[in-house]
């Protein structure tokens, strides 16, 4: 078993949650252990809350076989920071919008999160965020992809995200002409 | 290959709570890059989601007899709403020359159609997101000449929109979507309100404007869209000023200025009683020009924020803190502000489906 030292001394960390129990270990798929706030946890992942809730928390490390060691380091840190950060004052007086989409714009450090996250740890991200319940995650993890696909032609998306045109020719020219406004652009 | 790390490894719940947050364009595009991706684009679940998701705009008349959407927020600049307006269709039919037939104008806009008229007597339905429209029944030559719109909404049991109308011969008519005749209301009033723009609240539609029967009762007019029956119900204490109907908080409420500087709201506290009791009072600035200060027209802006003005006279648009109980910006928007809310919708109907009527005028769409 390999503990994640550059993560802020997680053994230490272990020892000092192991006797106030104010975190909680995680294990990825790979035998590598990671420190959470379980405030946070709880707060964050349904998942997480049910298993705490349920005292189905492994003070060992709670394996959690779907995700990756990089995908479960991306998911405590995004945990560890949100329980650190202060809800900025855009976000209480919110309450007046005219954008009554329930998705609520990332903040500037959630941003700044996925900003520096590469493709293949976005989607990692996204299914690690999915598989623990993590709607807030979820929501800032699936804003940043769509803003990537947004005024993208069909061909666009289908380089930048490696996805295999599966259409004939006719079927293709067909969807084109019936939209043949929405190809143009912006 | 599938492989971890990449788009394939995400499963269609995932990957449709990105394809949701797209505009309707990026939408329709995502159709033509898969398989897989135009089977969840398509999905009725998925377009009322994206639909629901869509922020709100108000549409607004230009002077080229346009319309146009401008967003509803509280962060940009006046300035910025200008540039950012999204022009939606053309609906104003044209002769040869470029002189005006007639003139589009919106009537109604509800869960991302447009009703515009097209003739005295002719009413259009139109998506201008999708591009589809279709003519609504006729009322003319028989019946009515001149038929007036007086309110377009969703009639819950069946599912079908439907516009309320008034034809000059007397009588209400309904016209529904898909449907081939008009259908004539048995019982209701001789007379329609003046003005169009009801506030729909619990199904029923009410209306603040003059109405030859209400008026002489002290009283205003409301439709149930359900039992299809007309009263008279109480009016809210302002009787001689212009004034505005909106719901807000799931209640009927009514705006009016009392004054040039004195905001006032009432609540239609207990519906069944017909019971207004005041709501907010707030102290504004007064505008600079006498045109700006009446508010015949609000709507809601959720929270505690809503919109008011008088477009009959002004282009200025306020928006009005109820809480803080402040106007938080001034937008003049150049264009004609109709106060009606427009957002974004793909979801299919079946009236769309038949071939458009070859005795349409065309409705031009950006490109």
């Amino acid at each position: 078993m390999e503990v994640d030292k550059g993560k802020g001394e997680a053994e230490e960390t272990r020892k000092v949650a192991e006797a106030d129990r104010d975190t909680v270990t995680l294990k990825s798929s790979d035998g590598k252990l990671f420190e959470v706030s379980k405030e946070a946890a709880a707060r964050l992942s349904t998942v997480l809350a049910g298993m705490i809730a349920g005292g189905s928390i492994d003070d060992n490390g709670t394996d959690l076989k779907q995700i990756g060691s990089e995908a479960l380091e991306n998911v405590v840190d995004y945990c560890n920071k949100h329980a650190n950060s202060i809800p900025s004052a855009a976000l209480i007086s919110s309450s007046i919008s005219f954008n009554t989409a329930p998705f609520k714009e990332p903040e500037e450090w959630e941003r700044k999160f996925v900003d520096r996250l590469s493709h293949d740890a976005l989607f990692d991200l996204v299914e690690a965020a999915n598989f623990l319940g993590m709607e807030r995650l979820l929501d800032v993890t699936c804003h940043k992809i769509s803003e990537m696909m947004k005024g993208k032609s069909p061909d666009q998306i289908r380089e930048v995200f490696n996805i295999k045109n599966d259409y004939t020719k006719e079927e293709l020219e067909e969807i084109r002409q019936e939209l043949a406004w929405a190809f143009y652009d912006d | 290959m599938e492989t971890s790390g990449s788009i394939h490894a995400l499963d269609e719940y995932a990957l449709s709570e990105i394809l949701v947050r797209l505009p309707s364009k990026s939408v329709l595009r995502c159709r033509a890059v898969c398989k897989q991706w135009r089977r969840i684009t398509t999905d009725r679940a998925f377009l009322a989601a994206h639909a629901a998701h869509r922020p709100r705009q108000m549409l607004v008349v230009t002077a080229s007899l346009t319309v146009s959407a401008v967003p509803l927020s509280l962060d940009p600049r006046p300035a910025d709403d200008m540039g950012r307006r999204g022009y939606l269709c053309d609906p104003t039919a044209r002769d040869k020359d470029g002189k005006v037939d007639s003139m589009g104008i919106p009537l109604a806009s509800l869960d991302g159609l447009l009703v515009l008229r097209q003739g005295p007597d002719l009413f259009v339905v139109c998506n201008p997101m999708t591009r589809q429209w279709r003519k609504l029944p006729a009322l003319s030559p028989r019946p009515c000449f001149q038929v007036f719109a007086c309110g377009f909404y969703l009639h819950s049991p069946s599912g079908e929109y439907r516009l309320l109308c008034h034809g000059d011969t007397g009588g209400y008519y309904v016209l529904s979507a898909g449907a081939a005749v008009p259908r004539r209301l048995a019982h209701a009033p001789a007379d329609r309100p003046l003005e169009c723009h009801p506030a729909a609240c619990r199904g029923i539609l009410h209306w603040s404007s003059f109405q030859p029967e209400a008026t002489r009762a002290g009283k205003m007019l409301a439709f149930d869209t359900v039992t299809e029956k007309f009263w008279l119900m109480a009016r809210p204490p302002c009787n001689m000023l212009p004034m505005a109907l909106l719901e807000l908080d799931g209640a009927l409420c009514a705006v009016a200025m009392q004054g040039v500087t004195l905001l006032s709201v009432w609540v239609l506290q207990d519906y069944e009683s017909e019971r207004w009791t005041l709501r907010n009072q707030v102290v504004v600035q007064p505008p600079k020009s006498l045109n700006d200060q009446w508010v015949s027209m609000a709507i809601s802006g959720g929270g505690d924020a809503i919109l008011i003005g008088h477009p009959r006279c002004s282009h200025l648009v306020r928006l009005c803190d109820l809480k803080e109980k402040k106007v938080r910006k001034q937008m003049d928007l150049v264009s004609v502000p109709t106060f009606l809310v427009f957002s974004e919708s793909l979801v299919s109907h079946g009236f769309f489906d038949s071939r458009i009527c070859s005795e349409l005028g065309p409705i031009k769409f950006c490109d």
